[in-house]
């Protein structure tokens, strides 16, 4: 039908030709785009008529046409400008400017389907590559951070290399994960965050989960474009691996043209400044100690004499202080002392204030290079790049290195057949000193933390100076006593976590076309990662852990494949002039195969020795899990007019690890985009409404994610139980988790509306979503009485009801066409929230994530993820006057309550933002660009145990003001808990903040953490093609970037300076709690780019 | 023509798409490889999971029982915040997760390969886990327990009825062990294959079981009587129930003692030593050594031979807070405050205060029952890898502890004091000479060290010490004596002293608890989270003081006076 239609235009046309006036006159000219560039393949049209052309290869044209008559210029992505021919014009040369509005754009949706924007039903966000590209992060998904609407980034922390958590429209599931799919060039990407778990236990925060997310393997610099498609209607296609959302990446590999394209090389060169960005404010009044007592104490904390000599509090009030203003060397007075040569030490310690934390973080430097090439002929063409990235971490032992090589291409053979593939390989090397998770005293499990050991070192001590290493065996050593705190110098230099990955992924696809409107795509995908970790610590560590201590040294490789195959068949037809058809419909097996190899040895024997043989004993490291899963699907697609576009999809799956009645769920989706501009010719006006888009979208998912075999009852063997004089004991136990074959998939249904309008000119564009989702049969991971003989089981219980809105706004504010100054303005706005609405009969409280009387909890009617730990006992409703005042002790400080009275661990916070928001601001003036984009989160609870060691220990500015008593606000009660009166008990500064906020009840370490943060700042500068002429540069732009710079986190003490983007709980389920678990980054330096 | 060829290159891609696809396509990969399937488990492995973990959950809950009768040191003022029901999670899992679960699959494969042994001595393991669940938490599952399929939410049982079931679990043992088996179990970490042994621990179980519920059960007595007429019950040294330690503190297989491996890290001690046992253990005369505790070195060692605000020694605000502190005025003139004298360093109940840079100086735990070290006045820093390296026991039942027993019901049933002494002195001596023979673990005592040692009171002395005492006070005094001696004879498993403490409500003398209203004494501890928050069936306690089946005793805070 279609062939017929064209056919009859070219008729048409020869005829118009025909007939044209013969005082027509050549006119050609040249057609770059905004940075300068040819940009081939522009229509070039002669209004009014039929007549046109396109620019070629080199961006120039050659077109007939008359006096009088104009010449509309358009491409997709750019705004179409308009030319009068004049008698004395003959050259027309311009430059187009991208359409801010992209309305008309095309976007990758589902499947690597491409639609026009305007049809879509749901919302896509795309995030184009100039915002991507030269950023100082080398992790893509931070790079996303603000810069579109429904995408939450969470940070694991500052680390080079650390986790990074990306949740589109909040969290839908509690057992199952709740990350976005991330599909490269068309096939899965494996994103997933291992987290250094061993023998398939849960990766635990505890111990310090310092893996990173496997989208680091990307060079941000080597991708074309990104959609988001957010609602289960934009995803449905992708099974159930699309619930969460998903992150569509085109590479510049996997996007190569059609058509000829000239060759083009591309080289970006970039280097940074990478600096801790959460640095408290000490306070230099007072050092070390407790009660203000004794500085030869050498405690923890910091609430000792001060560096003043008289008056209340002043060191000359501390016998150990002499008049030189020394006191005895801490190491003499430790049970260590015996090991140290004479002379090791000087007897005495000067008694002052030193700049210790500081001085043991660093500026790291980042440098990144990336070199793209592409080029091709009519038929062939291809695109190839190299990256490599050097980052130091702000963090001496922190630091990353990775090295990215690609290839694609495309190849459209004679007899109907498209070839194309690509070819990537990654080799990533991320290391990091240990970071267990702590609770302001050493490490909280076995492990060691570095940040625990360093932010709370009182004033007085000299981190760096003072010597780590014991000069007889190399064990730590440092200023307490009982020798009890690991040197941070010794961790840095004597243990780290290590993870070498070697990547390869891509894909291979052929087309056949049928027809002009038919054709069928098979397409190969795989993505194969081998991580070698590495977590050693010498043999004299401090741990409480006597395994962790005795020198530790596990090796192993995770293992992950997926495979992906996909069939899909493709047809485009017109029903009649004014309904248009597509659809695809296509069939999808995925395999995902982990495999985890190694060694765990303990027991160093000779100190500094990594070899397994240097250990007394070396136990294996082994698990396994496989999945696959099959999907049919299928979409068909309607537009009238292009006016009102309908699109239903379905698709079919199949899991392989749930029972044979259980392993197959069907969802279904619709969805419809009406444009009343279309409709309504009235409506349309150039100041009034441009473009108006009204949508509405239904879809379904469904979540087969739980423990890898949940129908499985077996028994774990050890044959390392107990040695005892007999030897190693063998034994067998019963797993503690309980089979389910009952266990159904859970099922996700959403609805959402959107609204799409470009207002004023094109001044203003507005894109708008209101969605309410549902997951009914949530997959948990229910904790089940213990006396059942199992500690858990997964099932289907409960239901969580979720709705939220995303829009975006982007306003120029000053508008200009010759290259004047313009500014363009633009608000991202989410807001969402996920009500636990069911959970099974008697069961009131699940607590999914973090410890099980201190984590992330749902709670019918409450938020999920609310924080629920202990509370400050209070005031119940036995006394009504009195209710909900705090009851103090007798030594005057709070006590925990830690359950209600309904036997539930009590509500201490919620983590989850009222509402988050980024502002984006880009101005252009001649060549120079200035881009600031700045973010809010309001609200979200976050339980910071940085907070409370910073102020329980005194060492912040917050701390200062302590030479006074403190009486706590509350109320005393007798034995039989009848309140006695109003709290009088008087306690000192050490006692109120130590007691109180630190060595507190849980509820006290929460503060709100809404944070404002200039997320990214940016002033480019790119070189007029003139000026370049001469030189072999195509282009050339330099860039001064600046990302983190400043951020106020307006609800927490001033002087903890406490960044609230940190997931103390790892990249999981688990939201709003930091255990010291690293400081934010501060990132700035330039970027130059050239083309040639 | 070009079409056919075209279809063919298609069939043939598709093809090998298709062979390519295969491995993705299998539906059916529901077995877990990381585990083997039930049919394939084997007696003497699920046999080594239960003992090794029946080790360390009586080591571990009884110590907490231990804490708060001062045997131990509670840190906590407050009696109704000082144990969160999570902290006991751990143990629950292990009685009901791990040793009952383990051993439902055992019983069949152990009846079917006749290894009768294996399975008798896994019941005792039970009933004493049900009477230490019981005596810890009061009412809990037994009947419903371990059946997912039909009771996911199994009901509480009256402990009354969970006592009897350990009970018949016991006689269900004895005909085990009685009858005739092939082989028992490879490595017996408690009786090294003595089955003997094992029925006289069935048989003094019964007896605990009796003494715990003679105040409920009118024929308690005379059933724990006609045991003791049978005389085939742990009466000597020799026949004692205990889990015995090895010496390995690292992964894998750790298996030296709990309390060795946390006063014996590379830290130094973790834990305080309980200032009122010290006290009490330093005899009437705190000064000197002479009339101590013959037992003090084996419990105790003290990194240091003095304590600051005694004996001259100057307070220190930094090291010990409270050694500038004035004594409380609700302790009484029997309470010790702050730290005991010569370098006994440890912590008053319910001291909850921060941890000050102490840790060369707090006393650890000694050779007995931890496998640590002997103190021989050598005032050096407990560290990882010393003394008996943690090849240390941890106390079931004792012949000791029978003869305490034995001096309860005298005592305290038959009013017979005198014959009472008796029993105490049998006790106590048992108990020292099984105490100091532990001396040979620590391997590291030269002459100089046994020299001090030799100083030591004799146990003949110490014995004519307490029944001078004994027989000078009236009759609280003797009750008081009596329960604390029987204190004595419990460090490394408290429970009976906790068991005591609520029967008895003696001794009362003990250390008060530091808050002066630490709100009622624990009569039971709060359901752990784990179950208490998912059990439909089993509601957590409004608070601390429900008292257990056997205890009809006034209620807190009341009773007992102590507090």
């Amino acid at each position: 039908m279609r062939t017929k239609f064209s056919g009859i235009l070219t008729l048409l046309l020869a005829f118009v030709v025909q007939i044209s006036f013969a005082q027509e006159k050549t006119i050609s000219g040249n057609i770059a785009d905004e940075g300068g560039l040819p940009l081939p393949g522009v229509n070039v049209i002669v209004k009014g008529t039929s007549t046109g052309t396109q620019s070629d290869f080199d961006g120039n044209y050659t077109i007939q046409a008359n006096v009088g008559q104009s010449l509309v210029y358009s491409y997709v992505g750019y705004q179409s400008l308009e030319r009068p021919i004049t008698a004395s014009s003959s050259t027309i040369s311009i430059s187009m400017e991208p359409d801010t509005a992209v309305l008309n754009e095309v976007v990758v949706t589902a499947q690597g389907i491409s639609r026009e924007k305007k049809s879509l039903g749901y919302a896509v966000s795309t995030v184009s590559n100039d915002q991507i590209e030269q950023r100082s992060q080398g992790d893509v998904a931070r790079v996303l951070e603000g810069k579109t609407a429904g995408v939450q980034i969470l940070n694991q922390s500052g680390l080079s290399g650390s986790g990074t958590s990306v949740v589109i429209r909040g969290f839908s599931s509690f057992s199952g994960s709740n990350q976005a799919l991330f599909i490269v060039d068309g096939v899965p990407f494996s994103s997933d965050t291992n987290s250094q778990s061993q023998n398939g236990t849960a990766a635990s925060f505890v111990d310090g989960n310092t893996g990173s997310s496997r989208f680091l393997d990307l060079d941000p610099n080597n991708i074309e474009s990104i959609s988001v498609l957010k609602g289960l209607a934009a995803a449905t296609l992708y099974g159930s691996q699309g619930r969460n959302g998903v992150i569509l990446i085109t590479t510049k590999n996997g996007k190569t043209k059609e058509g000829p394209a000239k060759t083009e090389i591309e080289i970006t060169q970039s280097v940074f400044f990478n600096k801790i960005a959460s640095l408290p404010d000490y306070q230099n009044r007072y050092g070390g100690g407790f009660n203000q007592g004794e500085a030869d104490g050498f405690f923890f904390s910091n609430w000792g004499p001060g560096f003043y000599a008289d008056g209340l509090g002043g060191y000359n009030g501390d016998p150990t202080i002499d008049e030189n203003v020394t006191l005895p060397h801490p190491y003499l007075q430790t049970n260590f002392v015996d090991d140290l040569p004479e002379g090791f030490v000087p007897d005495r310690y000067e008694w002052k204030p030193r700049n210790n934390v500081t001085e043991f973080f660093r500026t790291g430097i980042i440098s990144n290079t990336s070199v793209n090439v592409r080029g091709g002929g009519e038929n062939v063409t291809y695109n190839t790049n190299f990256s490599h990235l050097d980052e130091v971490g702000f963090t001496p032992g922190n630091g990353l290195r990775r090295n990215t090589f690609g290839i694609g291409g495309r190849g459209k053979l004679s007899n109907k057949f498209t070839v194309t593939g690509s070819l990537n390989y990654v080799k990533n090397d991320f290391k990091t000193p240990p970071v267990a998770a702590s609770g302001g005293s050493g490490a909280l499990g076995t492990g060691s933390s570095i940040f625990g050991d360093v932010f709370y070192t009182p004033r007085s001590i000299d981190l760096i100076g003072l010597p780590y290493s014991n000069p007889k065996d190399g064990s730590s050593i440092y200023y307490r006593a009982g020798n009890d705190i690991q040197h941070p110098l010794w961790t840095v230099n004597n243990a780290s976590n290590s993870q070498l990955t070697n990547r390869v992924f891509g894909n291979a696809a052929v087309q056949y076309d049928f027809s002009d409107n038919v054709n069928l795509i098979y397409r190969f995908g795989v993505d194969y990662y081998n991580e070698r970790n590495i977590n050693y610590q010498n043999k004299g560590g401090r741990n409480d852990d006597a395994t962790y201590a005795s020198g530790v040294y596990f090796v192993w490789d995770n293992n992950n494949t997926i495979y992906d195959h996909n069939v899909i068949l493709s047809g485009d037809f017109d029903l009649s002039e004014k309904i248009g058809m597509s659809f695809n419909a296509g069939g999808t097996t995925r395999g995902n195969y982990f495999d985890q190899n190694g060694i765990a040895s303990t027991g160093q024997v000779v100190f500094g020795v990594l070899r397994h043989n240097n250990f007394s004993n070396v136990q294996p490291i082994q698990y396994t899990t496989e999945r696959n899963i099959l999907g049919v699907y299928g979409s068909a697609s309607f537009d009238y007019d292009n006016a009102v576009y309908a699109t239903v999809s379905a698709r079919n799956d199949w899991a392989s690890n749930f029972s044979k009645e259980n392993r197959s769920l069907f969802y279904p989706s619709a969805s419809v985009s009406i444009i009343p501009t279309q409709i309504f010719d009235g409506l349309r006006s150039d100041g009034g409404i441009n473009f108006l888009k009204l949508r509405a979208g239904y879809g379904t998912s469904a979540n087969f994610e739980s423990d890898p075999y949940p129908v499985f009852n077996g028994l774990n063997t050890n044959t390392t139980s107990f040695l005892s004089a007999d030897g190693q004991l063998i034994s067998n136990s019963t797993s503690s988790l309980l089979a389910n074959p009952n266990l159904k998939p859970e099922r996700l249904s959403e609805l959402e509306f959107g609204v799409e309008a470009t207002l004023f000119n094109r001044r203003v564009t507005i894109d708008a979503s209101y969605f309410e989702r549902t997951t009914e049969d949530l997959i948990v991971s229910q904790p089940i009485p213990p006396s059942t003989g199992y500690t858990s089981t997964n099932t289907n219980i409960g239901k969580i009801e979720g709705d939220g809105i995303e829009a975006s706004v982007n306003v120029d504010i000053f508008k200009s066409d010759n290259n004047g100054f313009s500014w363009n303005s633009g608000v991202n706005f989410t807001k969402s929230e996920s009500i636990v609405t069911e959970l099974v009969e008697g069961t009131d409280q699940i607590i999914f994530a973090g410890f099980t009387n201190l984590g992330n909890a749902a709670q019918v009617g409450e938020q999920l993820g609310i924080m629920v730990g202990s509370q400050v006992q209070r005031v119940d409703q036995s006394n009504p006057a009195l209710i909900g005042n705090a009851i103090v002790n007798s030594t005057g400080d709070y006590i925990a309550l830690e359950q209600t009275e309904d036997g539930l661990i009590p509500i201490i916070g919620d983590p989850n933002p009222d509402f988050v928001m980024s502002y984006n601001n880009t101005m252009k003036f001649k060549n120079f660009s200035l881009n600031v984009l700045v973010t809010h989160q309001s609200g979200g609870d976050i339980y910071s145990e940085t907070v409370a060691t910073l102020l329980g220990r005194g060492l912040t500015t917050d701390t200062q003001d302590r030479l006074g008593t403190y009486i706590l606000p509350g109320v005393n009660v007798d034995d039989d808990g009848v309140v006695t009166g109003p709290n009088t008990t008087n306690i000192n500064n050490a006692n109120f903040y130590f007691n109180n906020t630190f060595d507190a009840p849980d509820e006290v370490k929460v503060y709100d953490g809404s944070v404002i943060r200039l997320q990214e700042v940016s002033l480019g500068y790119s070189f007029p093609a003139k000026m370049l002429e001469k030189t072999p540069f195509g282009s050339f732009s330099i860039k001064v970037i600046g990302n983190n710079l400043w951020y106020d986190a307006y609800n927490t003490p001033e002087g903890t300076n406490f960044d609230p983007n940190v997931a103390g709980l790892g990249v999981g389920n688990g939201r709003g709690f930091d255990y010291l678990n690293g400081p934010s980054s501060k990132r700035y330096g330039f970027s130059v780019k050239a083309t040639f | 023509m070009t079409t056919m060829k075209n279809l063919f290159k298609i069939f043939s891609i598709a093809l090998v798409g298709l062979l390519m696809s295969c491995e993705t396509t299998e539906l059916d990969l529901r077995n877990n490889p990381n585990q083997v399937s039930p049919d394939q488990a084997d007696v003497e492995f699920l046999y080594n999971s239960i003992q090794t973990n029946f080790g360390d959950f009586v080591d571990r809950l009884s110590e907490i029982s231990g804490e708060v009768v001062r045997i131990n040191y509670m840190f906590g003022r407050n009696y109704q915040s000082a144990y969160s029901p999570a902290n006991f999670d751990t143990r629950w899992e292990q009685a009901y997760q791990i040793m009952f679960t383990d051993m439902d699959v055992l019983e069949p494969l152990a009846i079917d390969q006749l290894k009768f042994y294996h399975l008798g001595q896994v019941q005792i393991m039970k009933a004493y886990t049900l009477v230490a669940l019981v005596d810890t938490f009061g009412d809990v599952p037994l009947s419903q327990a371990g059946q997912p399929g039909d009771f996911p939410n199994p009901v509480a049982d009256p402990g009354a009825e969970v006592y009897s079931a350990a009970i018949d679990l016991l006689d269900s043992a004895l005909s085990n062990l009685r009858g005739e088996s092939t082989v028992g179990p490879a490595t017996d970490l408690m009786y090294g294959g003595n089955t003997d042994g094992w029925i006289k621990a069935a048989n003094s179980l019964k007896m605990k079981i009796y003494l715990s519920t003679r105040l409920t059960d009118a024929s308690a007595v005379s059933k724990f009587n006609a045991i003791v007429s049978s005389g085939n019950f742990i009466s000597s040294s020799a026949d004692d129930f205990q889990f015995n330690w090895s010496t390995n503190p690292v992964d894998p297989g750790v298996s030296a003692h709990p309390r060795y491996l946390v006063d014996y890290s590379a830290n130094g001690p973790g834990n305080y030593r309980s200032n009122s046992l010290m006290s009490y253990m330093l005899g009437p005369d705190k000064e000197d050594y002479s009339d101590d505790d013959p037992r003090i070195r084996y419990y105790f060692y003290r990194q240091r031979g003095d304590t600051p605000g005694q004996q001259g020694v100057p307070a220190n605000a930094s090291a010990l807070p409270c050694s500038t502190q004035t004594k409380p005025s609700h302790y009484g003139p029997d309470n010790s405050f702050c730290a005991p004298q010569n370098g006994y360093w440890g912590r008053d109940h319910g001291d909850d205060d921060g941890i000050p840079p102490d840790n060369t100086s707090r006393t650890a735990i000694g050779v007995y029952p931890a496998g640590g070290r002997v103190d021989a006045n050598q005032y050096e820093n407990a560290r990882a890898g010393e003394g008996g390296q943690g090849g240390g026991i941890t106390p079931l039942i004792l012949a000791s502890t029978i003869d305490f027993y034995r001096a309860e019901i005298a005592l305290f049933v038959n009013n017979s004091p005198g014959n009472a002494l008796n029993f105490i002195n049998a006790g106590i001596t048992k108990s020292v000479a099984k105490v100091q023979s532990f001396q040979s673990l620590d391997t590291g005592l030269d002459a100089d060290d046994q020299a001090v040692l030799d100083t030591v009171q004799s146990v003949g002395s110490f014995l004519s010490q307490i029944q001078s005492l004994y027989n000078g006070a009236n009759d609280t005094g003797k009750k008081n004596i009596m329960a604390n001696q029987f204190f004595v004879n419990l460090y490394g498993n408290s429970f009976d002293g906790y068991n005591f403490y609520r029967r008895t409500g003696f001794p009362t003398n003990i250390q008060p608890n530091l808050e002066p209203n630490p709100s009622g004494f624990i009569r039971s501890f709060f359901y752990p989270a784990n179950e208490a928050n998912t059990n439909q069936n089993i509601n957590q306690k409004p608070n601390q003081t429900v008292q257990v089946f056997w205890d009809n005793n006034p209620g807190s805070p009341s009773f007992p006076v102590g507090n």
